[in-house]
């Protein structure tokens, strides 16, 4: 009885990390999609970012990637620091948080950092991590 | 002592589900009846079942949408609960609109729809909406 038992505890605690490492992956793609998309609008790669949005998302670039192609403004990543808010039953549709800080130079008038809070919708289709939604706030309020 | 203790993990696993059944199926209700009210434009009844950012998008968007916003008719409509854990969790809806514009036309498609919520008291609200894809 108290081997079952111990068995059956172990089986337990095999599937619980098991789900853990599973869930430690697709965080690690969420990142990466995340971070990717923000590189490419960071220098301007609007047709490449459209590739990894989809839902609000999509319509948004669709709105805003215009005027973000011709803003003359040079940005650099200072920082990206994400975590996984959560991931859904089925591993597929999850949040990703992210602490983002950026240097912007404008012509003439110098360089400002700014910092924000992104939180990020990601949906997982055909095997691959998709933003559907992106909300900005800024991190010092 | 042995049996106490498999007697208490079993109840604990079982304690663990139990409400949850009851919290989706009041999750699953505001969802649905959040998205009905703003396809009628009844947004007296829309407001009420928003908080945090969703609120103050209504809000805003709530003059766009009396002005250009046409008939609206929502069918086949499917909504569950995609998300739970403690007072968080969210609703995926997916459901066919047909709009019809006075002098534009009719357009049909098929939406698929994520709802953010958070239980506020003892009440559901919706904190966030976004369109899951585009078709």
């Amino acid at each position: 009885m108290k081997r079952k038992i111990l068995g059956i505890i172990i089986i337990l605690a095999l599937v619980i990390v098991a789900a853990g490492c599973k869930g430690g992956s697709e965080e690690k793609a969420m990142a990466a999609t995340a971070r990717k998309y923000v590189e490419l609008l960071t220098t301007k790669q609007i047709d490449e970012a459209k590739k990894l949005v989809t839902g609000t998302a999509a319509i948004e670039l669709e709105q805003f990637g215009k005027a973000l192609a011709k803003d003359p403004s040079e940005v650099k990543i200072v920082k990206f620091d994400g975590h996984l808010v959560y991931l859904n039953r089925d591993k597929t549709r999850g949040i990703y948080e992210v602490n983002y800080e950026k240097s912007v130079a404008v012509q003439d008038l110098g360089r400002a950092t700014m910092s924000y809070v992104g939180r990020f919708g990601l949906v997982k289709l055909d095997g691959a991590w998709k933003i559907y939604s992106l909300r900005w706030r800024n991190a010092d309020l | 002592m042995r049996k106490l203790l498999v007697l208490m993990l079993i109840v604990g696993l079982l304690g663990a589900g139990c409400g949850r059944p009851s919290e989706e199926k009041a999750m699953v209700e505001v969802a649905r009846a959040f998205t009905e009210a703003v396809a009628s434009k009844t947004f007296e009844v829309a407001w009420p079942l928003t908080r945090d950012r969703e609120a103050a998008t209504l809000l805003q968007d709530i003059p766009m949408m009396i002005a250009l916003q046409g008939e609206r008719k929502i069918e086949n409509t499917y909504f569950y609960v995609d998300y739970l854990d403690g007072n968080r969790g969210s609703v995926i809806a997916t459901y066919t609109q047909t709009e019809t514009v006075p002098d534009v036309g009719t357009s049909r498609g098929e939406f698929k729809m994520v709802y953010e919520m958070k239980k506020v008291g003892k009440e559901w609200k919706i904190v966030d909406v976004a369109q899951l894809s585009v078709k």
